[in-house]
């Protein structure tokens, strides 16, 4: 799972108000390099919660996210470039969880997949 | 909330129905109504219904009634050897008299007797609509109609293939709730039952005009230029709600030309009703009080009987020829039906269902799907765990249609796929970022490992944030859904996912298959929305449809063999996979339950049907 997933992910168990973001719980991650597109990230920018995406970094201790996103820097900063590249699409958890911040269930994720599938009590 | 007393009825003449309050978003089921559910009463308890009915009389009780025997017809065998029931309905002056007997009975119960007391609540039968027994007229003389004219062979057959083919090649249709419509001239807006008229659109086909020049010379058609045409494709069974054109919009006759089909109209005014068989390649001419005072429709349904025959109808074309009203209002004599002399307009059936309402509703409809059918469980969920390589080993092909949606998507845009399957549709849209998932883990992974981002998702309920993606597809997904209500959540879960502007494509299995000897292994069922109190229309039908895994595959080992069904003699382990298959118009009907969605273009497209809708701004 990429940070990118991660940051579209929200927690829809029936009754949940605080559904976004999972905390990320991360046992295994991994590192897969793929094509530096910047104009990819400067499209797909705005769509993002930042504050989401800089946290659950930080928490994985992927560094060099700033805590605020100007446009200079979505324009032509090469290293933040570089660096909201690998953050949002570089990294990969294989094995761990994703938390609700609400209630504290863990969704595990298994291989790289986050399994989201609720309980029927969960619907 | 107090209901006014009704009128004393006698045990026998409670015909409706009964059921607790609560069910259908009426109440908590603590609501107090005038009707109580007693239960452990009858012989089987110890508490005769007249002994119960003496112990009411003291407490107001108007009516005490055992519930009825299902099933009508067989009743006298049924009972025979079926237990009697042991609860009974009673009916009370008002809600304080139900709650004064609901107190005493459940402290005291009958004698030794323990009861169960609930509220319950009474729906009255409907009543049927009131239809005359005048029987269908083959001449339109003969329904004593005024300007009412039927020209049987108005045009000959060959001019019927070339009027329905010259048809096909101009223009564009749009999809309404059950048939397609094509506008020549003006354009006619359903939402006011009328056309702007400063609009003009596409001119009328080429293939019209012999028409047009033949109208011209049957004198009882007093316009002198029809310039709106209206093509309306009816798929078998769907009809016409009953309208009179709108007088403030057309002027003078409307014209209806049948081809491919006959079908029987009927004409209301009142309580006066008639029937008239109108064949196909007629034209029926609705001019002076025929058109202007009496309502016209075609009833939904599949056959119509005339005289001793029944007439089975088929797709039917018809081309309404009308005259735009430039200026100035209708002053005919019937003011009654007359919007320009003040007559309201009858609400149209999108209007008809305040948009609130019509939350509500979908909204109850969207809770009862939360949960999965046992249906779905076993015949889709399981299944697809099971043969995922198999399946995934006969998944390649890329589908025209999909192709030409994710191709249309601008650089970069983000697609998800939900029920993504085997992930066929990532790599098909390389310039778009594809995010997806399936319920299927087996799936899921096939997918992970050719390197797609995916996740193990309820299509019913995506765990993705609302309003963010720039498009979604969702193929051969929504006909694994057992119930009306699951299809509208998923439906309503992938048009949420959209930004404001953003395009679906959901494509499934259409009723109307090409190839039909595939369909010969199919178990029909019963319909999943058929089912007693649903307030959908039945539309579409339900199969089961087998995946035969042979047994060298991999996917036929021992688990397999133990969830399928084992053919030794084929070498086979078959599954049978649930699919509600959808028959035209449906996907639009579906679609037409969700607010702020636009559809954009319906296609048949080889035994699919495939909608692409677009999130209103």
């Amino acid at each position: 799972m990429k940070l990118l997933t991660h940051n579209m992910l929200e927690c829809h168990i029936k009754g949940v108000t605080n559904k976004y973001p999972f905390k990320v719980e991360a046992e295994e991650m991994e590192n897969c390099e793929c094509e530096f597109n910047p104009d990819f990230l400067r499209r797909m920018y705005p769509k993002l919660d930042w504050k989401a995406l800089k946290e659950t970094a930080d928490e994985l201790k992927i560094e060099g996210l700033p805590e605020s996103v100007s446009e200079e820097m979505l324009k032509g900063d090469e290293s933040f470039l570089r660096a909201f590249h690998h953050a949002l699409l570089e990294v990969e958890v294989q094995e761990g969880a994703l938390i609700c911040p609400e209630t504290g269930r863990r969704f595990p994720i298994t291989k790289g997949i986050p399994n989201l599938l609720l309980n029927e009590d969960e619907c | 909330m107090e209901e006014k007393p009704g009128e004393k009825m006698a045990a026998e003449e409670w015909q409706g129905t009964w059921r607790r309050p609560g069910k259908e978003g009426d109440g908590n089921g603590e609501e107090a109504t005038r009707y109580l559910l007693i239960g452990n009463v009858g012989p089987s308890c110890g508490v005769s219904v007249e002994a119960l009915r003496d112990h009411l009389a003291t407490m107001k009780v108007e009516a005490v009634v055992p519930p009825r025997e299902s099933g009508k017809g067989k009743r006298s065998k049924r009972s025979k050897g079926g237990k009697a029931a042991t609860y009974v309905f009673a009916a009370f002056g008002s809600a304080t008299d139900a709650k004064v007997a609901k107190g005493k009975l459940s402290g005291d119960g009958i004698g030794d007797v323990k009861v169960m007391v609930e509220y319950a609540v009474y729906c009255p039968p409907k009543e049927k609509p009131k239809v005359s027994e005048e029987y269908v007229r083959l001449r339109a003389e003969d329904l004593g109609i005024d300007g009412l004219y039927l020209l049987k062979d108005f045009v000959s057959e060959e001019e019927e293939r070339g009027l329905l083919s010259g048809l096909d090649e101009s223009g564009e249709w749009k999809c309404l709730a059950r048939r397609r419509v094509k506008h020549f001239g003006f354009e006619f807006d359903y939402s006011i039952r009328g056309v702007h008229p400063n609009k003009e659109i596409v001119a009328f086909p080429p293939c019209i005009e012999p028409i047009t020049d033949r109208i011209a010379g049957v004198k009882e058609i007093t316009n002198e230029r029809f310039d709106q045409l209206t093509v309306n494709e009816y798929p078998m069974g769907v009809g016409l709600s009953p309208h009179v054109d709108t007088h403030s919009a057309f002027a003078g006759d409307i014209l209806s030309l049948s081809l491919g089909s006959s079908a029987v109209m009927e004409f209301r005014k009142g309580e006066d009703h008639r029937r008239l068989f109108v064949p196909r390649r007629s034209l029926l001419a609705m001019t002076g009080e025929s058109r202007l005072a009496w309502q016209h429709y075609i009833p939904h349904r599949k056959t119509d009987k005339v005289g001793a025959k029944v007439v089975k109808r088929t797709m039917r074309t018809s081309i309404t020829f009308r005259t735009v009203r430039k200026q100035g209002g209708c002053s005919c004599p019937f003011p009654e039906q007359c919007d320009s002399q003040g007559a309201a307009l009858p609400p149209t059936r999108m209007l008809e269902k305040s948009q609130q309402q019509q939350q509500a509703e979908a909204e109850s409809m969207l809770e009862k799907a939360r949960k999965f059918p046992e249906m779905e469980k076993d015949h889709v969920h399981g299944v697809y765990d099971c043969i995922a390589g198999h399946f995934s080993s006969t998944r390649f092909a890329i589908w025209p249609e999909v192709k030409r949606f994710l191709d249309g998507m601008p650089e970069h845009s983000l697609v998800g796929d939900i029920g993504c399957g085997n992930g066929k549709y990532f790599g098909a849209a390389k310039h778009c970022r594809v995010v997806g998932g399936d319920l299927s883990f087996e799936l899921v992974q096939l997918c992970k490992n050719r390197g797609h981002e995916v996740v193990q998702l309820d299509v019913v309920r995506p765990p993705y944030r609302q309003n963010l993606f720039d498009g979604v597809i969702s193929i051969a997904v929504l006909h694994h859904m057992s119930t009306f209500e699951r299809r509208l959540a998923a439906m309503t879960s992938i048009v949420n996912l959209l930004r404001p502007g953003g395009l679906a494509l959901v494509t499934v299995w259409a009723m109307e298959q090409e190839e039909v000897k595939k369909m010969k292994k199919w178990k029909k069922l019963s319909h999943g929305d058929s089912r007693e109190g649903a307030s959908v229309p039945v539309l579409g039908k339900d199969y089961l449809v087998p995946w035969s895994v042979p047994f060298h595959r991999p996917e036929a080992g021992e688990v397999a063999k133990q969830s399928g069904k084992v053919d030794e003699q084929k070498g086979l382990v078959v599954f049978e996979r649930f699919y509600h298959v959808f028959e035209r118009g449906e996907l639009e009907y579906l679609v037409n339950y969700i607010p702020n969605v636009t559809v954009m273009r319906c296609v048949y497209d080889r035994s699919n049907w495939c909608i692409t809708v677009r999130r209103d701004t």
